[in-house]
């Protein structure tokens, strides 16, 4: 097989795998606003300078310009735009307080965390109700210097941490979506954890737990403010 | 054959995928995000993009593979180009 008709067919391969996967868009899996949000997001396209056409001094001022501006840019999203949780990096949250490694406050109830939460870092993200049997373990951690507030739970003797912070704070990661009841929930799986995110009146969730994503979304359901 | 595929097996291959590789097709193929955007958002060069999602594309298919010829759409030769988009592809990558 000659290469240009193995890169010519490679092409029609990979239209192929491209064009099915564009129609999951069209099932449950509905991410058509996910589009709208990421580009809202972004800054405007950057202009294209002329650089070659600079004489050499103009063109190293027009390069520390623009590294300048591009450090302003990073600095200023990282500070204040909306943070993408990544899986892995929840994943490991998860594990990090189910394990004990980092710090957490016992609780017995949502309202005790809520309380825990407020006296160590005031703002601190409110969490929603959920069946306080439930309920064990509280902290704060922060993603991209947005704070989140987590609750160990656990269901049914399997633990679940549950994130949460302000919808503004966070962009929701661009994987299949699943609706139930009128609720979006965007799931994900990273080894044998299932993860399950979600915006509610304003404020991001994630539950991270070693479960069926369908059990994950049935706590989710639980979840009231 | 792809197109054979349902929904949810297309997603459980994909979830098999590196987290870069998943991202980077949900991003170019599900949302149809340009290159230049998946590359601002992932953080890496658009030629990573390019590559990530060519690659990708290959994994997923090599992935669909043992589903397929369990179904017998395909069969083990797999070396007629117009037999299926599912051809088995060399180590090349």
């Amino acid at each position: 097989m000659s290469n240009d008709y193995r890169d010519e067919h490679d092409d029609t391969l990979d239209r192929a795998v491209s064009a099915r996967l564009a129609k999951l868009r069209a099932m449950p899996v509905d991410t058509t606003d996910l589009d709208r949000a990421i580009r809202s997001k972004l800054p405007p396209p950057r202009r294209q300078w002329p650089i070659l056409a600079l004489r050499p001094m103009r063109a190293v001022a027009a390069s520390l310009l623009l590294v300048s501006t591009i450090a302003a840019v990073i600095m200023l999203s990282t500070s204040s735009g909306p943070a993408l949780a990544e899986p892995t990096q929840m994943a490991q949250v998860h594990q990090d307080i189910v394990s004990g490694r980092i710090p957490v406050m016992q609780v017995a109830s949502i309202a005790e965390a809520n309380r825990m939460l407020n006296s160590e870092s005031p703002g601190a993200p409110t969490l929603p109700q959920m069946p306080d049997s439930h309920v064990m373990a509280c902290c704060m951690k922060s993603v991209h210097n947005k704070k989140m507030a987590c609750v160990l739970l656990k269901d049914e003797g399997v633990p679940i941490t549950l994130a949460v912070a302000r919808a503004a704070d966070m962009k929701l990661a661009p994987v299949p979506v699943v609706n139930r009841n009128g609720v979006a929930y965007r799931v994900q799986k990273v080894g044998d954890l299932s993860m399950v995110m979600t915006e509610q009146n304003g404020k991001w969730l994630c539950l991270i737990g070693q479960m069926s994503t369908d059990r994950l979304i049935e706590v989710a359901a639980q979840v009231r403010f | 054959m792809i197109e054979a595929f349902s929904d949810q097996e297309i997603i459980d291959a994909l979830n098999a995928l590196p987290e870069e590789i998943r991202w980077t097709l949900l991003l170019v193929d599900v949302e149809r995000v340009g290159v230049e955007e998946a590359a601002e958002i992932l953080e890496v060069p658009g030629g990573t993009i390019k590559s990530r999602a060519h690659r990708g594309r290959g994994m997923l298919r090599r992935a669909l593979l043992p589903l397929a010829r369990e179904r017998r759409w395909v069969t083990n030769d797999v070396r007629s180009p117009q037999g299926t988009h599912l051809r088995q592809e060399e180590s090349h990558e």
